[in-house]
């Protein structure tokens, strides 16, 4: 009994990060097409939506590495599991607070990997698997999605330099429906698959499934719904400050862009990379700026991502470890995470309060 | 030590793929645009065999962005 109340509030925690990751996303998945004026503000987030949602049932190949190669799954408890997640959640909610840009994907891991290390020794730890399967991927990325949507654009620019500018900025709004598309998709399937392997971890590490086991329709169906819920509640609010934090460029940089971050995502899922999305759509967008004009790239988000990259993995396997400490100090099962969770809830509101006084039209945290 | 912790043949068809697949969707659409807007022109301006041969371009170019991206998906789907 105990045990099922415990691996309750880790599917919720779970489906509630996964929720987050979607409404923080918004920006990056949208922005694009709406800056070119492809498509209008509230349809762009109600397609990212439904393509986010569709986009969690195309692969499972970035679950199934989530679930075996970051932490051995005969070692965990669910209790390592909500700490991980519990870390997750703070370690975005802390710098979106702060407006740092932050990778709810490496804080899941380094989440996970920090409870894991204090719980279960750091032989439970698939150093391998992080480090072939997740450190130097989320290198690669962004740079692979900035030298594709560069040289894209190089490409396109010289393709339709001498036609007549209204009806090529009309095809490259037309041919963004869908990029805009693949890239919503491409979101979509990455980072659900984050949430539902670790509520498959969970539910291995509870003795509900065997190990190695598939991930459940049902884990797969409530992924998808969270993340899309995110992200159509999340684009409320980028309507409302759009005019003001949109990224300038010209309807073929916003294909190259589209195209190049869905490309790079797409086929990292394929072969079961959990890539930062963001870093990856961030990557995409710098290379179709930069091709263009090097002084139109944003150097000081390039720099911010690469501070990121050194600091979330760790900073967040910290804070997972503690919170596994503090969860654990309660000798009933479910007791832990119960408070931890109403801890978390309360610490939430106070942030979200203070924030909402001091700027109506807060940043958007950088996630995923 | 990371040449055997690091799969570098799969990272390799990542890095390859990602690039085959974002330029070619952006070639192949220019290609299209391209000859879209060039048979556009030939329309209003005369000139039958440029028309139709732009208009070829514009097709295939066409053919090929969805043809990528069904492809794409299909990879994708195939688990």
């Amino acid at each position: 009994m105990s045990g099922d109340l415990t691996i309750a509030i880790v599917v919720a925690t779970a489906l509630a990060f996964d929720f987050t990751n979607g409404f923080h996303d918004t920006a990056n998945v949208v922005a694009t097409s709406v800056s070119t004026r492809a498509l209008p503000p509230r349809l762009a987030v109600i397609l990212a939506a439904l393509l986010n949602f569709v986009g969690a049932f195309l692969s499972l190949a970035v679950a199934a590495t989530i679930a075996k190669d970051i932490v051995d799954q005969g070692a965990i408890t669910p209790t390592v599991v909500f700490a991980g997640l519990v870390a997750a959640i703070g370690w975005n909610l802390l710098t979106w607070y702060f407006g740092l840009p932050s990778s709810s994907s490496h804080a899941l891991i380094g989440g996970i990997v920090g409870a894991t290390l204090v719980a279960a020794g750091s032989g439970a730890v698939e150093g391998d698997g992080i480090l072939g399967k997740v450190i130097v991927p989320a290198l690669v990325a962004p740079i692979l999605a900035f030298a594709v949507a560069g040289i894209s654009i190089l490409v396109a620019y010289r393709l339709v330099a001498r036609l007549r500018p209204g009806p090529v900025g009309r095809g490259f709004r037309l041919g963004q429906l869908a990029s805009g598309g693949l890239l919503a998709l491409a979101h979509g399937t990455n980072d659900a698959q984050k949430t539902m392997g670790v509520i498959t971890l969970a539910l291995i590490s509870n003795g509900d499934l065997p190990k190695n086991a598939a991930v459940p329709t049902w884990v797969v169906a409530g992924a998808a719904s969270a993340i899309a819920l995110g992200t159509y509640m999340g684009g409320w609010r980028i309507i409302r400050t759009m005019g003001t934090r949109i990224i300038k460029m010209d309807p073929a940089q916003g294909f190259s862009a589209q195209g190049g971050g869905a490309a790079t995502i797409l086929v990292a899922t394929h072969f079961g990379y959990p890539l930062s999305t963001t870093h990856t759509i961030s990557g995409a967008v710098m290379g179709a700026g930069a091709a263009k004009r090097l002084s139109a790239v944003r150097w000081g988000v390039a720099g911010n991502i690469v501070v990121a990259w050194v600091l979330t993995l760790p900073a967040a396997a910290a804070v997972g470890a503690l919170t596994y400490l503090v969860t654990d100090l309660f000798p009933s099962g479910a007791a832990g995470p119960a408070i931890v969770s109403a801890l978390m809830l309360a610490v939430a509101g106070v942030l979200l309060a203070r924030r909402a006084r001091q700027a109506p039209a807060a940043p958007l945290p950088e996630s995923s | 030590m990371s040449a055997t912790i690091v799969d570098w043949g799969t990272l390799g068809k990542v890095v390859l793929y990602a690039l085959a697949g974002g330029i070619g969707l952006t070639l192949a659409f220019s290609l299209a645009l391209h000859g879209a807007v060039r048979s556009g022109d030939r329309r209003r301006h005369g000139g039958a065999a440029g028309r139709a041969a732009y208009g070829v371009l514009a097709a295939v170019g066409g053919a090929v962005c969805v043809a990528g991206v069904v492809l794409g998906l299909q990879v994708m789907l195939d688990k």
